[in-house]
């Protein structure tokens, strides 16, 4: 006890050094699945116009409160975002197409690059000139963190969803909080989520 | 996929009613003082003082109290004329003077900004059976902080498309300055 003791007093940089040591450990295990979308100022500067919409915990559990049990849609939106710990948007509309490129959002991608997160739906679409990029992250096989990166010629919008998510229940969200409509649809023979794009017909097709 | 779907719902925020609804003094509810302490700090960081231009004329337009929006109550309006603002013609810092005025309850929810220095902030906070927002928009020429409370209905549709909120100046037919907030 007494060696123990001694030992500490003697070399005052051992604690730190020792937690620092576990830092990786710790950030590894304890992911954090809010992205840093703030850093997107070059961008925004191209942009005609930004909306940010974040609703963090306290600003979901105000939203909660005011949305309706008896609407279906809003009960199914609710049960979704009951656990959740933020939902940020950050969309930009630019005045000519090319405005803006891969590198703008570099920032973004390397953090999507990070232990975690993986690349779950990938839609390009020529027709639409429409890009869908969806990843998650997940934790002990379970989801504890989504991104969805839309990008179209004139628009960018990047999501963030940041807690545990029911990807079953993923598509209650489109349209609502914020979130725009992704056509998520669970067709997917794995089990997992697929980018639907709705023809002019009617019909669905996937284009990877 | 178009975010655009801006609600048919055209909140409209226009001097004549805000000044109609200050006419009848709203019963003190909690946030008053945040939207005091608001307004000083910005007077007293850029050494300006409110404007009340708004209220000439106003003698005329009291019938037309019924332009308060539905749904939305306890109006407060702070209008500023950038003009006067020492140094600082356009405020690009104002939104954190603000904040810095605002208690931790005060939650930023929705932010836009437009390209030429048109920013809009929208703060949200629990006001118990409704909602508080405290709005800062600003441009070149004017900025106004407004807050008011919206009942539940329309706090359900301002969450539901909070990228909807939108910022358009006008002017009315009687040349009363005009905010409009599309939510």
């Amino acid at each position: 006890m007494t060696t123990r003791t001694t030992t500490v007093k003697h070399r005052p940089w051992f604690l730190p050094l020792a937690l620092l040591a576990l830092l990786p450990a710790a950030t590894a295990r304890g992911q954090d699945a809010k992205l840093r979308i703030k850093n997107l100022e070059k961008l925004a500067d191209k942009a005609a116009e930004v909306v940010d919409v974040t609703l963090d915990k306290p600003m979901l559990e105000l939203a909660s409160k005011f949305m309706k049990d008896e609407d279906d849609d809003d009960a199914e939106a609710l049960a979704l975002i009951k656990d959740m710990k933020g939902i940020y948007v950050k969309s930009f509309e630019f005045d000519e197409e090319g405005e803006y490129s891969d590198a703008d959002i570099e920032p973004i991608l390397t953090q999507l690059k990070g232990p975690g997160w993986s690349k779950l739906v990938d839609v390009r679409s020529k027709r639409d000139r429409e890009t869908d990029e969806v990843y998650i992250m997940e934790q002990d096989g379970k989801i504890i963190g989504l991104a969805v990166i839309a990008a179209e010629p004139k628009e960018l919008t990047i999501v963030n969803i940041v807690g545990p998510i029911d990807l079953d229940k993923l598509s209650k969200l489109e349209g609502h909080l914020g979130v725009p409509h992704l056509d998520l649809d669970r067709t997917d023979p794995s089990g997992r989520p697929q980018a639907r794009k709705p023809s002019k017909e009617g019909s669905h097709e996937h284009e990877e | 996929m178009n975010m655009r779907n801006k609600l048919s719902h055209t909140f409209v925020i226009a001097a004549l009613a805000l000044f109609a609804a200050g006419l009848a003094p709203a019963p003190a509810v909690a946030g008053d003082n945040d939207f005091g302490r608001a307004v000083k700090q910005v007077e007293s960081t850029y050494h300006v003082r409110r404007s009340y231009r708004f209220i000439l004329g106003v003698g005329v337009k009291i019938a037309s109290v019924a332009a308060r929006p539905e749904g939305v109550s306890h109006l407060k309006l702070a209008l500023f004329q950038n003009e006067r603002f020492r140094g600082h013609q356009s405020p690009a810092d104002l939104v954190d003077v603000v904040r810095s005025a605002l208690g931790p309850e005060w939650r930023p929810f929705v932010e836009v900004k437009e390209r030429g220095g048109e920013r809009t902030l929208v703060y949200a906070r629990d006001g118990g059976k409704d909602a508080q927002l405290l709005v800062v928009t600003t441009d070149q020429e004017e900025t106004v902080l407004v807050q008011m409370e919206i009942n539940p209905d329309r706090m359900a549709k301002l969450i539901d498309r909070p990228h909807c909120v939108r910022r358009s100046k006008g002017e009315h037919a009687d040349g009363d300055a005009a905010v409009e907030l599309g939510f």
